[in-house]
């Protein structure tokens, strides 16, 4: 009754859906209360519905119903607990009800964090949400239901894909959703002020935090699967321009434009239309993201569902969505009033300008990723853009950003001083250069290492001048400072780790450049000199797991002759699927990691292994998370909460005893 | 018992879109601020902030005062705008909304659930199946042993060819085909092993007789040219490749080996009756409406004809029955069914079978 009961849950929380797009854009278009506040009721109690309609398909997976389909499909009665969980969503259909479930979760968090927001805004927010749900609703329930039942019931599963068997999976798809529907909620501010015809400052400062909790987890997310694809695909690159993975990245970048284009908005009530273009842009990729994904353009291993009709039910989505947004852009962009002027050279204009590069590598990703798609669909030839490509167009346009992004910090607003920003960023150029003389001394090349070496220190180092000059404009003493540093923006300090957490991700990749790499056929006692360390192999030896067999290595890592580490790489032969998988074998040495990956068995049961060393490989990741935490820091600022409440009509004299630290 | 839940989820959901609609007025003084007087506060806080930056150091007394004044500027602006469009709201029937809503959740959520919903399936959690699966535990079981013996003893030919034709039978195709093709690794070609392979092949591939099929199915009757699985095969690969000519002939053939009356050989003559000199469904589906109707018609006198001449099965005629008066042909549609009558009339069940096939087509009296 549990599942039947889940699966009726989902039916009425389409129905609270319908009513959730309706009512409260009816209601704020009469200004009646009462029809406002049912959209939040709606989005409460189809929250509620679809929490539970999950917890259903979870149940019937943990308890191996196999009169449901979705479990028939991809459950096992032996599959360990943590997989019966995260084969929840390990599959088309799940993954589809966890994207529905963050959605309604995001609908809830708007009605419980917003009570500060003007109730026409938030009535017509909660509109646009219920019409996103109303979409993916039915996409669920009609084209891809997992509680599709059985009357003759199997008494075994299908199991999951043992690629899919993994504690990445477990974490990778909820993190990257979060970030993908967190976009929704930007998306419906944006319709929303074009519905309601008021977009002003005050929008964007409303807006900043849903787009913020969204590009945390988007990093994060990404971050996280490059780091599952560096150690599970074996090939040991951490980034591979893999269509699925540029289907993540194009919402992040459009996602990073609209963080800085909306933080122009707030201040300058400049570049309006632009920021709504983004807030609407921003979803549309993550909409097509998932188009890419679900609709099985893409073979690759996310890809887990290859059904057309739901690819058209997709476009269709697709083309609603962003078609009537633009519509809707186009028919109100004309009447909005323009916002306040600035030079070219002041922080809007170093905004602008990364504005223009971030879009501009978004759009070249786009095209790199659909060219290849729309030729073969068109002609029939099939051709592989890859890493080639987009390292050689990505470069161009990445490099002057990074090199932009210290000097528009130091900018003042309205109109400011390039010569004086150089002058302020004299420690910063003068620390990264040492770092590239430091790298050249050691290492001695390739060239473009050294020079990204120096690119990264002069981002990581700008990130915090501006800090450094705000609290320090002069000789200042050390108290002073401290109670500046106090003073400062929250959200001023995020600024200052996002972008030197970008700075510690590029020094991360410049490492590349310095690693080694060995080729060879393992045979016991061999001995291998990669980087600072000496490899020795000491077994190798079959071994058997629950489902599958394996050939593992055995290596002792010495360091001047002392055991540091001992890693297992291993190569898995899964019988029943027939499928085979790498273990890397990684030890992580300070930052950086000695990597080990098998490939095939050779003549008379050698096995073929690549070593490698790669010196502070995972500043890629702990850049990342660098970022996020800057976001998290971002998000705490109290600005962002400021109280427009309830007080607000009766007592304007409030304006002075606004928040102070 | 579930309807009485389902009844409750839809109380549940009634309420979450009704419930507003009754609270008391809110109290106009009490409300969130509309998105004008949100305007004015925020211009206001941002005032306040550019005073703190400024009083605490962190903005330059220039920029300060230029950030000033434009804050005060729009501060103003929102502040017109506001006085100028207070606007009453218009009174809503909320009443009949509610009702209207009260009705349309549930009718809409049961409308839909019924067409989607398995209402009558109880759930099966495995742990309740403790009977039904006691027999397939064995087979389980069984079948997880012998993996195990293989995983340590790949080379174990006979393993491989106990556990395949399990693997089949329990539907798990791939790997069928894996353990088919380890036996014939380890336990060399034969002409049964080969015919084997290419089935689960087949089967894996719903049906679709592939190039590796084809290989190991010609390979196994040049092993034994007699061999009936194989040649079968073969027949249905020729039919699949389009070749109906082929099929035909080799499966006239194998029914030809079989012993006089067995299964085998009326189920195929059946097939090598509905492939013999007639253009394949789809060539007719293609042909404009008055050629499609003759190429019909020529289809049914060719089966008549031949039903006429060598005889047949029930099948076969029942069909040429249900043929003729498709054709709107319902004298010749009782001829054949008297002549049906005629060949089984010793039969019980046949003739039940056909007494039912006249009632239904309404060919007596």
């Amino acid at each position: 009754m549990i599942v039947e009961l889940g699966h009726y849950a989902l039916v009425l929380a389409l129905a609270l859906a319908l009513v959730q797009f309706v009512a409260p854009i009816v209601g704020a278009r009469r200004g009646d209360e009462a029809l406002m506040a049912t959209g939040a009721s709606a989005a409460l109690g189809q929250f509620a519905l679809v929490t539970f309609a999950y917890g259903a398909l979870t149940y019937a997976h943990l308890v191996s119903d196999f009169s449901v389909v979705n479990v028939v499909e991809h459950s096992h009665t032996l599959k360990p607990l943590i997989y019966k969980i995260s084969g929840v969503w390990g599959n088309h259909e799940g993954s589809m009800l966890l994207w529905d479930l963050i959605l309604a979760l995001c609908g809830a968090a708007v009605v419980a964090f917003s009570a500060n927001l003007p109730r026409d805004l938030r009535a017509n927010v909660l509109g646009v949400q219920g019409l996103i749900s109303v979409a993916f609703l039915a996409f669920i329930l009609f084209t891809s239901n997992p509680f599709a039942r059985l009357a003759n019931p199997p008494l075994e599963g299908a199991d999951l894909n043992p690629i899919l068997q993994d504690p990445g999976l477990a974490i990778h798809p909820p993190l990257l959703y979060v970030g993908y529907v967190g976009y929704s909620v930007a998306f419906s501010f944006a319709a929303a002020a074009l519905i309601g015809g008021r977009i002003d400052a005050a929008w964007a400062r409303f807006v900043r935090p849903w787009t913020l909790i969204a590009w945390i987890f988007l990093t994060l997310g990404i971050a996280m699967g490059s780091y599952w694809a560096y150690y599970t695909l074996g090939w040991g690159g951490f980034w591979f321009w893999d269509p699925v993975e540029n289907a993540s990245l194009m919402p992040w970048l459009a996602g990073t434009a609209l963080l800085h284009s909306a933080s122009v908005m707030e201040k300058r009530e400049a570049l309006k239309i632009w920021t709504i273009f983004l807030a609407i842009l921003a979803f549309s990729l993550s909409l097509l993201g998932t188009f890419l994904v679900r609709s099985g353009v893409l073979t690759s291993v996310h890809s887990f569902a290859s059904d057309p009709t739901r690819g058209v039910f997709i476009l269709a989505i697709l083309v609603v969505f962003i078609g009537g947004a633009l519509a809707l852009f186009a028919s109100r962009a004309g009447a909005l009033a323009g916002g306040g002027l600035f030079a070219p050279v002041s922080r809007e204009g170093a905004l602008v300008l990364n504005n223009l590069l971030l879009t501009a590598a978004c759009a070249t990703v786009l095209v790199g990723t659909l060219y290849p798609l729309a030729l073969e669909a068109f002609t029939g030839e099939k051709i592989s853009v890859g890493a080639p490509f987009f390292n050689m167009t990505i470069l161009p346009i990445a490099a002057p950003l990074f090199l932009a992004m210290p000097f528009g910090q130091q900018l003042a607003w309205k109109r400011g001083d390039l010569l004086g920003a150089a002058q302020r960023l004299v420690v910063a150029v003068g620390l990264s250069l040492a770092v590239a003389l430091a790298a050249l001394a050691l290492r001695g090349g390739p060239a473009l290492s050294i020079l990204l070496a120096g690119l990264a220190a002069f981002v990581f180092f700008g990130g915090f001048a501006e800090i450094a000059q705000r609290i320090a404009p002069r000789r200042t003493q050390l108290s002073v400072m401290l109670a500046r540093a106090r003073g400062l923006p929250l959200s001023a300090w995020g600024t200052a780790f996002a972008h030197a957490g970008l700075g510690v991700t590029l020094i991360g990749i410049a490492a590349i450049g310095w690693g080694d790499e060995k080729v060879a056929t393992l045979k016991i006692g061999q001995q291998f000199d990669i980087g600072p360390y000496r490899v020795v192999v000491t077994e190798v030896a079959p071994r058997t797991g629950p489902n599958y067999t394996e050939t593992v290595a055995r290596m002792d890592v010495r360091e001047d002759g002392r055991l540091v580490a001992v890693i297992e790489p291993s190569k898995r032969a899964f019988q029943a699927r027939r499928m085979s998988r790498t273990e890397a074998g990684i030890a992580t040495m300070g930052l950086g990691q000695i990597y080990v990956a098998l490939g095939d068995q050779v003549e008379g049961g050698a096995i073929d292994a690549r070593l490698y060393w790669k010196p502070l490989v995972t500043l890629i990741w702990i850049g990342a998370l660098i970022m996020s935490f800057g976001g998290l820091v971002s998000l705490a600022d109290r600005r962002l909460r400021i109280g427009v409440a309830r007080r607000a009509p009766r007592r304007k004299e409030m304006a002075g005893a606004l928040p102070a630290e | 018992m579930i309807w009485a839940a389902l009844a409750g989820f839809s109380l549940f959901a009634i309420l979450a879109a009704v419930a507003p609609l009754f609270a008391r007025r809110i109290a106009d003084d009490g409300a969130a601020p509309d998105s004008r007087q949100a305007a004015i506060e925020f211009y206001k806080s941002q005032l306040s902030e550019i005073e703190r930056d400024a009083g605490a150091g962190l903005m330059g007394a220039d920029e300060a005062e230029a950030a000033r004044a434009e804050a005060g500027r729009r501060l103003l602006t929102a502040e017109r705008a506001a006085g100028a469009t207070a606007q009453p709201a218009r009174q809503t029937p909320l009443r009949a909304i509610a009702v209207v809503l009260a009705l349309l959740v549930p009718a809409f959520s049961l409308g839909v659930y019924a067409v989607i919903g398995r209402p009558d399936l109880p759930d099966l959690p495995r742990a309740a199946r403790v009977e039904e699966t006691k027999a397939e535990t064995q087979v389980v079981d069984a079948v997880r042993n012998i993996e195990k013996h293989l995983a340590v003893n790949p080379d174990d030919g006979r393993g491989w060819q106990v556990l395949a034709p399990v693997y089949l039978k329990l539907g798990r195709m791939p790997e069928a085909v894996n353990a088919f093709r380890q036996s014939l690794r380890l336990n060399g070609e034969s002409a049964e092993r080969l015919a084997d392979y290419a089935e689960a092949l087949i089967f894996a591939a719903n049906g679709e007789v592939g190039a590796d099929a084809r290989d190991a199915l010609a390979r196994a009757v040049a092993l034994d040219p007699k061999a009936s699985k194989p040649r079968y095969y073969l027949g249905l690969a020729a039919d699949k490749a389009g070749d109906a000519a082929k099929a035909a002939e080799i499966w006239s053939k194998l029914a030809a080996d079989q012993p006089p009356g067995s299964p085998l050989a009326q189920a195929l003559r059946e097939r090598v009756a509905r492939l013999e000199g007639k253009p394949s469904a789809a060539d007719v589906a293609n042909l404009p409406p008055e050629a499609r109707d003759a190429s019909i018609r020529e289809m049914v006198h060719g089966l008549a004809d031949r039903l006429g001449k060598e005889g047949g099965d029930a099948e076969s005629w029942m069909r040429l029955v249900r043929a003729w008066t498709v054709l709107k042909e319902q004298d010749k549609a009782r001829a054949a069914l008297a002549e049906a009558r005629k060949a089984f009339g010793a039969d019980a069940r046949t003739s039940e079978r056909l007494d039912a096939l006249a009632r239904e087509l309404g060919l007596e009296g």
